[in-house]
């Protein structure tokens, strides 16, 4: 694949539509998750976008009884911010809810990740939705907690609420009682192998870039697929495509999945038919992923969503791998103004199928 | 009825000896998720791991199933009902699930149409259930009036003891059979009980009944009915409705739901119809073929599906079609919690009592 | 048409009508006759014998009752039988031509083969109206189902007071059952049948406007009458508006629903209105009762 190599910048004579030029360059900058001053800085940051009428809409979390699942909330008004919240179990991508605000009139502010923030670049790189109708409230991400995590790590005991330190976590039960657990022991798979934490692009940012941590876990996985045989791959898939519950988790969540009517969703020809068969089972899962494939940020959202546990990164990493090994594009959504290699055609694209 | 103590390896042996004769299903774990499904040897049965993810009611309502077959190729056509085969057994049902598959009775079997395939699935399982040995945050059976270690509805139960052999219990006829068919093939570790291992065995329940005690001070069904019957136009669906992504999540791992679709296969001169599990979240749920749809957006859909749970099945049956094994509260993408649905619920019920009597 | 004595008083053998073999098992059944209804070829009449079975005998239906019927190979599809329970020699099942089933349908010719499960739901209290006057008011393939009990009550005319009959379509093209609704019905005794179209076209000498504005016009008294109705959600909406000024209770207005179904035997879910499911508890609903229940109808 050596002559594969090419950009994804805009094809020459075919110029950007006016909402993927608008300037990266974040504006402000406030205190980071962590510090004493945070939450008070994003309310005051989401009070004002709202009270100056900068934005219409806030896409954010809300405070619930159970610390460890704060809801997505849609504020409206600056009044009614107060119990917006921001910590580490806001593991819910926000960015796809973008696409119910189409034709909304009026800027939606977004508090977004560094994994969200890439859903709404690449929501903006598709044309879903104008950058300049979305506020981006970016926060460099320390990481997120996997509530199922820090249940199991409690045991028998109910946990109340959670003290994220820097490299670990406090438990702290509903009788009182106290552990302490290393951070990476609690935090969501995804987090664990995240290289791109902080928001490509946003108009504010919270908190100082983070490091990420570069683990490389999943491509060594990958490369074992790789290694296999077509007939062990084929039985590995089997093995996880069979408890698909067809529930479309993965699809609802993804911000490459932007189609206003999904080929799934289709009655007549039904393409997807209900039946749980072996091809049926493959025929959604492949054409999906191939269908996101140079589209997909990498958020990992599908994957945190599978009720049944199938490893869908693997696949959308799979593809990613091999779209950037023959593109040299850069990751989705790290970019505005990026068309995937895959929606567009060039000449001088390689030509592999000799 | 009987009371018996068997060791985990009685127990494994037990299961193999089961898999020669049925279809063996139970809790086994996959890529870390704890799951029900087929087993093929006794080593895949998990039973101290979490609430399964994916509910039992797939041995009695598989997600899809062939009803019909025809043979088109003749002057006139061919079609015959299609009967489900063979034995089942059904190992480490939680109280839950127990609960569920009384719901489901009612669905399938009530009344004047007997659902064939439900009745044939029904009639050839054998339930062993499993006395819960934790109680999660997001269980909240107490409210439902049962706790977990209620066996009704269970051929057989087990009871996990503190020494790490199980407790048996012969619940029904049936159950004792099985414990009789198992006890004349000799498997060792499969004694009577004695009353130290039948008062372990009650401790232990007493124990996990006081563990969901915690959940029964938080959640209540107290006015749930009534207050959903004065609150369908509120403003509060809209506003969960926003939130929700329309998923199928709750109603595929709800041991409940028991929706279907009803679909047609043919290839040459053969063809099939059969059924798979549906939801009432999905758009084409009640689509029509000219175009219109009576539930619209998420809001309807929504909707639908929290008032089948906690009210309409009432208003039918005269129970919830909830049973509190809070998968979907676990499991929801966007963090929509049921329980908070009957709070509300239950609140607005308080207040129309204020407003009537005073 | 004969007239049996089965279906004089129907209810006889009803309760012994439920499925035997298999719940989901169709009864073999063919078309004996195609009858385009509509200029547009989109409604056709399909009427259809059950092999080896006696309409009235073996399978006994009431007005506003429907069956599931098959394609096989293709698929199944709840429609009401537009034919009278009086009518023993075939079942009529008037259809639309809208989604696959339906349209595979509308290819099929005499001899082809069907299956029919049914009869399903409840229907018209044709019982509780005898001594009554009746209003009718149909839009568009609507009048299917309604047809099925102003049959019955033509040939049970002694039975039933004054018969009016509204009925509406688009264009004179989109007009269902014209021989009935022009010769058939205005002969009957005491039966009185007013006929609109949307937009007429040069043949056309009728008369012209919306159902609803035609209902407001004739302004058909309540006193001792009954209205059923069935037609697209938009006329219903305004007809029941029409009905309500008019002076008529909830009680005397009755309708019949159509939703997406598949089971037809209250298990599948789909077709639920709050708590009641149209494929078991309706089709068939008066307006008093749609009114307590929770749902999206209308």
């Amino acid at each position: 694949m050596s002559e594969a190599i090419k950009t994804a910048a805009p094809v020459e004579g075919e110029p950007m539509p006016a909402e993927l030029k608008t300037a990266e360059i974040p504006t402000r900058r406030g205190p980071a998750p962590g510090d004493p001053e945070f939450l008070g800085a994003l309310r005051d940051c989401c009070r004002s976008l709202l009270a100056e009428g900068h934005v219409q809409r806030i896409i954010a979390y809300r405070e619930t009884p159970d610390s460890l699942r704060p809801e997505v909330a849609f504020f409206a008004s600056p009044e009614e911010t107060g119990d917006l919240v921001w910590d580490l179990f806001c593991n819910t991508n926000i960015c796809k809810y973008l696409l119910d605000y189409r034709t909304f009139e009026g800027r939606i502010g977004v508090v977004v990740k560094g994994c969200d923030a890439r859903g709404v670049v690449q929501l903006i790189n598709d044309m879903q939705i104008p950058r300049d109708k979305v506020e981006i409230i970016g926060i460099c991400c320390p990481g997120q907690i996997d509530p199922a995590k820090v249940e199991s790590a409690a045991g028998e005991a109910w946990v109340s609420r959670v003290v994220a330190g820097p490299d670990s976590v406090e438990i702290v039960t509903e009788e009182g009682t106290e552990m302490r657990v290393p951070l990476e022991s609690v935090l969501t798979d995804r987090c664990l192998s995240c290289r791109k934490p902080n928001p490509p692009v946003a108009d504010v940012v919270f908190g100082e870039d983070q490091k990420g941590r570069i683990s490389d876990e999943v491509f060594e996985q990958i490369a074992e697929l790789e290694r296999m045989s077509s007939a062990e791959r084929d039985a590995f898939w089997n093995r996880h495509f069979e408890r698909c519950i067809r529930c479309f988790a993965c699809r609802n969540v993804c911000p490459a999945c932007s189609c206003t009517k999904c080929v799934f969703d289709q009655q007549e020809p039904d393409w997807l038919a209900g039946e749980r068969n072996q091809a049926n089972q493959h025929f959604f899962q492949i054409t999906r992923a191939v269908h996101v494939s140079g589209r997909c940020t990498g958020c990992e959202e599908c994957d945190r969503v599978c009720p049944v546990g199938i490893p869908l990164r693997l696949m959308n990493k799979k593809l990613w791998k091999d779209v950037k090994d023959l593109f040299d594009s850069p990751l989705p959504g790290t970019k505005l103004g990026v068309r995937s290699p895959l929606v567009m055609w060039d000449p001088k694209d390689a030509d592999s199928f000799e | 009825m009987a009371e018996k103590l068997v060791t985990s390896e009685g127990l494994f042996t037990m299961v193999e000896k089961l898999l020669g004769r049925a279809q063996v299903t139970a809790p086994r774990e996959e890529n870390g998720i704890a799951v029900f499904g087929p087993v093929n040897s006794a080593g895949q049965v998990e039973l101290d791991g979490p609430l399964p993810v994916i509910p039992e009611k797939s041995v009695v309502f598989p997600q899809s199933e062939t009803l019909l077959r025809m043979d088109l190729g003749g002057e006139v056509p061919k079609v015959e009902a299609v009967e489900p085969e063979g034995e089942q057994v059904i190992l480490g049902v939680r109280p839950c699930g127990l609960q569920a598959f009384a719901r489901l009775d009612r669905v399938f079997l009530e009344g004047a149409f007997v659902d064939p395939q439900y009745r044939r699935r029904r009639d050839h399982t054998l339930i062993i259930a499993l006395t819960c040995p934790t109680v999660k945050r997001s269980c909240f059976c107490r409210a439902f009036g049962y706790g977990p270690s209620d066996g009704s509805g269970a051929d057989l139960q087990l009871t996990r003891l503190p020494g790490g052999s199980f407790h048996l219990e012969t619940l029904t006829e049936r159950g004792g059979e099985f414990v009789a068919e198992m006890e004349k093939e000799g498997i060792a570790g499969l004694t009577d009980a004695g009353a130290e291992a039948g008062s372990a065995a009650r401790a232990e329940k007493a124990r996990v009944e006081r563990l969901a005690e915690r959940s029964a001070a938080a959640v209540s069904t107290e006015g749930v009915v009534e207050g959903l019957d004065g609150m369908y136009d509120d403003p509060y669906w809209a506003q969960l409705a926003e939130r929700c992504i329309s998923c199928g999540i709750c109603t595929y791992l709800c041991p409940t739901c028991h929706c279907f679709d009803i679909c047609e296969k043919a290839r040459g001169p053969e063809a099939e119809r059969y059924r798979c599990w549906d939801t009432c979240l999905f758009s084409n749920y009640t689509l029509m073929a000219g175009g219109a749809n009576p539930r619209p957006t998420v809001r309807e859909r929504l909707r639908n599906r929290l008032y089948h749970k906690l009210n309409f099945f009432n208003h039918r049956y005269g129970e919830f079609l909830c049973v509190g094994c809070g998968r979907c509260v676990e499991h929801c993408p966007t963090n929509i919690d049921i329980r908070k649905v009957m709070a509300k619920a239950a609140a607005r019920s308080r207040a129309q009592g204020v407003s009537v009597n005073g | 048409m004969g007239r049996s004595e089965a279906a004089a008083r129907p209810e006889a053998a009803v309760s012994d009508a439920g499925p035997a073999a298999g719940l989901y098992l169709p009864s073999p059944a063919t078309i004996q006759e195609v009858r385009l209804e509509t200029g547009a070829a989109d409604v056709r009449t399909f009427k259809v014998t059950l092999d080896g079975q006696e309409i009235g005998k073996d399978f006994i239906y009431r007005p506003g009752q429907c069956a599931m019927v098959s394609v096989f190979g293709v698929g199944e599809v709840m429609l009401s039988l537009s034919s009278s329970p009086t009518w023993t020699t075939h079942l009529e099942f008037s259809v639309k031509n809208a989604g696959k089933v339906t349209s595979t349908m509308h290819g099929l010719a005499p001899g082809a083969r069907l299956g029919v499960r049914g009869p399903l739901g409840n229907w018209f209290p044709y019982e509780s109206l005898q001594g009554k006057d009746l209003l009718f008011v149909g839009g568009g393939i609507g009048l299917a189902p309604l047809r099925s009990l102003i049959n019955y009550v033509i040939d049970n005319r002694d039975r039933y007071g004054k018969v009016e009959i509204i009925y509406g379509a688009r264009s004179p093209q989109d007009l269902c059952f014209k021989s009935e609704i022009f010769e058939t019905w205005p002969k009957a005794p005491d039966t009185e049948v007013f006929v609109t179209v949307d937009r007429g076209d040069a043949d056309w000498k009728g008369k012209e406007g919306f159902v609803p504005a035609y209902l407001e016009e004739l302004a058909p008294s309540p006193v001792g009458k009954v209205a059923v109705i069935c037609g697209p959600p938009i006329m219903i909406k305004f007809v029941l508006q029409g009905l309500e000024k008019l002076g008529y209770s909830d009680e005397q207005v009755i309708t019949t629903l159509e939703m997406r179904m598949k089971c037809g035997v209250g298990k599948c879910g789909r077709c639920n209105i709050g708590h009641k499911y149209v494929c078991v508890d309706g089709p068939v609903f008066n307006l008093a009762q749609l009114r307590a229940l929770k749902g999206e109808f209308v």
